[in-house]
């Protein structure tokens, strides 16, 4: 065997140009392989990252009747326990319990409707997922300014206000009354990846927009039970993120268990299925992507390969002749085949990881050459991507390549071993 | 026995014919509507009334002061309690309606996305305040007959929004007493033909010189358990209305 492995290395060697080109078919097959692999690798996580991290957080909580009808009467008013839950869940990165509702947004001549959202500042700001876009100038609710509005940005523009400015917040309370907040300065002001959410929202503290919001000192309860006592555990929804997304479904099981019977956890997919399945489906279209690249890169293996076997008809006719049998061919030619393979293995490897993680470092700029009003309509795409390397993913495309390669060369292998020497030899030369 | 049944029947015939009078005197549908108009609504008003908002887990109740210059087509409502709302002041002219909002000190216009929400919590809306239909001049009325609605013999009459009048309804059927002459219910139904509000009115008192119902109760159809229950405790029909009180001044500091 190892005397096949011999000849057969050095039947590689002999002709190096043409092994060479071989190996760098193969190389720059496998190269296009692990790239785009690892810029989908890169763009799925990506996706649901944008889509979970302006607002939704990978696992939302709330009343089901709330998700039908979004009015404050659907709204949980005991939500402390949940909130204690999520405390003391070790999966869980982060939480934000939000309170929402909508109104007007008025300022001087101006008014505009708006969702009104009552957070937490401290775990909002923990969850990073508003906080990230706040523009410069302006804070997310630190130290004073917590009696202040963060504004989106388009909604700013619209209401003409800027940082600073004392805008009003209008809108009905649990019990349809008018209720209003406000003069209140404007502290932020948000520019995130989702155009409709810059121009629709307002953040302001959750307890200042519950007492009024949830508490009326004309109103007389007729029935003790409907008075909302705990005003820290009003809320319409909680956002929260997981330490480890492979670990979202069990981590919704769990809260799950710990909530009052009106509290419904759910994961960002149940949130938006529609996001779902278009990531589904995005899925699929990138492994027929990823196998139309596989067998271009297989068939350039073969033409290679057999084309280096037809290219020595003579060389095998001599080594028939000398009394070389048919399987000792076979296997030299199936041999070479294989160093080919690794050969063209490792340098495809050492491009295919290096571009990814130059490109993982530098990113990829899709859009560069697109405005912004264009890149309103991707807002799940980031203009720059970033291809990551996935070890797995890695292993599976050199495995594949590496069957290719020893599937390709049986045919030509085949065809030197059952050459008639005498044929061979008088054929080409 | 007999004497009994016999005066039974006079008193039958007596009964129905003084009915059938009363329904040949008054046949025309668009006169009973043009007579109870004139009763209930003048030029101008200026009105002190209570207003009850009740659900079935709370209610609550508002005092209230309002100016109607019907013939300009401006009015005020000065709230006067409970001390959370006291001073929440509307001023509408035409079509537009500002709020003044005390605690905020800040008087805003409100726009037409907030016009069909519920006005203070009651089953009535901002739309309301500044819609200016006429029950003469955008239905057609149309006599049904003579019922007992509330315990009073009543006119009842189908009113149907004529074309393009400026009207949400489909049809209002209206009840109005035959003595006295007061209406006593009003059913709003929706282009469905479903009943969507009702309004009751009771408690026929003298206010301002008219004998007219004080309490009007008013019922969403669905929302059960809810009413919004007005009474009116004092009624100036035909008032001279300060200009200054239709401004913006005033509608700051309604004092």
């Amino acid at each position: 065997m190892r005397i096949f492995m011999a000849i057969a290395w050095r039947n590689v060697m002999r002709n190096k140009k043409r092994s060479f080109i071989t190996a760098f078919a193969i190389a720059v097959g496998l190269t296009a392989l692990i790239f785009m692999w690892s810029l989908f690798d890169g763009v799925y996580p990506m996706m649901i990252e944008n889509m979970t991290s302006v607002f939704m957080g990978h696992i939302e909580i709330s009343d089901p009747r709330y998700v039908e009808k979004p009015i404050l009467d659907n709204a949980i008013v005991d939500g402390g326990p949940i909130l204690e839950a999520l405390a003391a869940n070790p999966d869980v990165e982060s939480y934000s319990p939000r309170l929402t509702t909508f109104g007007l947004v008025s300022f001087g001549e101006n008014s505009q409707g708006a969702a009104i959202i009552g957070i937490d500042p401290e775990l909002d700001r923990n969850l990073g997922l508003i906080d990230d876009f706040v523009q410069e100038g302006g804070t997310f609710f630190e130290g004073d300014d917590r009696y202040g509005i963060v504004i989106g940005a388009t909604l700013a523009k619209n209401v003409d206000a800027g940082l600073g400015d004392e805008v009003l917040l209008v809108t009905s309370n649990r019990f349809n009354n008018l209720a209003y907040l406000g003069p209140l300065p404007i502290v932020g002001i948000v520019k995130s990846t989702v155009p409709e959410f810059d121009a629709s929202t307002v953040f302001v503290d959750r307890l200042t927009l519950a007492r009024e919001i949830f508490v009326d000192t004309s109103v007389v309860y007729t029935n003790p039970d409907a008075e909302v006592t705990d005003i820290a555990g009003v809320l319409t929804s909680v956002a929260v993120r997981v330490k480890d997304q492979h670990k979202l479904e069990q981590v919704r099981d769990d809260l799950q268990q710990l909530m009052p019977p009106n509290a419904r956890v759910r994961t960002w997919s149940e949130i938006a299925p529609w996001f779902k399945q278009a990531l589904d489906i995005d899925v699929v279209f990138g492994y027929i992507v990823l196998a139309i690249v596989l067998i271009i890169v297989v068939a350039g293996i073969l033409n290679t390969v057999l084309m280096s076997v037809m290219e020595r008809t003579r060389e095998f006719g001599i080594m028939r002749a000398l009394g070389t049998k048919g399987w000792q061919i076979f296997t030299t030619v199936s041999l070479e085949s294989v160093f080919l393979g690794l050969l063209g293995l490792v340098i495809g490897s050492v491009c295919g990881i290096g571009l990814t993680l130059i490109f993982g470092q530098i990113g990829l700029d899709l859009y560069g050459s697109f405005d912004e009003s264009m890149m309103g309509q991707f807002y799940i795409l980031d203009s720059v991507l970033y291809p990551t390397l996935a070890l797995d993913h890695f292993i599976i495309t050199c495995v594949l390549i590496m069957v290719a390669v020893v599937l390709v060369s049986i045919y030509p292998a085949r065809k030197a071993s059952k050459m008639e020497p005498v044929a061979a030899i008088k054929a080409l030369g | 026995m007999r004497n009994l049944d016999s005066a039974l029947l006079a008193l039958l015939i007596l009964a129905s014919v003084s009915l059938a009078a009363i329904a040949q005197e008054d046949i025309n549908a668009t006169e009973i509507i043009e007579r109870m108009e004139n009763l209930m609504r003048s030029d101008s008003a200026y009105t002190e009334m209570t207003m009850d908002i009740v659900t079935p887990d709370w209610r609550r109740s508002l005092e209230m002061r309002s100016w109607d210059d019907r013939a300009g087509k401006r009015s005020l409502i000065h709230i006067l309690n409970p001390a959370r709302d006291r001073d929440t002041t509307f001023l509408r002219i035409d079509y537009q309606l500002w709020m003044y909002l005390p605690r905020a000190e800040r008087v805003i216009k409100i726009p037409p996305s907030m016009m069909l929400q519920s006005w203070m919590g009651s089953d009535f809306t901002n739309d309301d305040l500044v819609r200016e239909s006429s029950l003469i001049n955008d239905y057609t009325h149309e006599l049904v007959g003579i019922e007992e609605i509330e315990g009073l013999p009543s006119y009842v009459l189908n009113l149907y929004p004529k074309e393009g009048a400026p009207v949400t309804w489909g049809r209002i059927e209206a009840a109005i007493s035959v003595d006295p002459f007061v209406p006593v219910r009003q059913r709003y139904y929706n282009r469905r033909g479903e009943l969507d509000k009702e309004m009751i009115m009771s408690d026929i008192r003298d206010v301002g010189g008219r004998q007219i119902p004080v309490t009007w109760t008013m019922r969403t159809t669905d929302k059960q358990g809810h009413a919004t229950v007005m009474h009116i405790e004092r009624i100036d029909f035909n008032v001279d209305i300060p200009e200054r009180i239709f401004s913006q001044q005033y509608l700051r500091n309604p004092r």
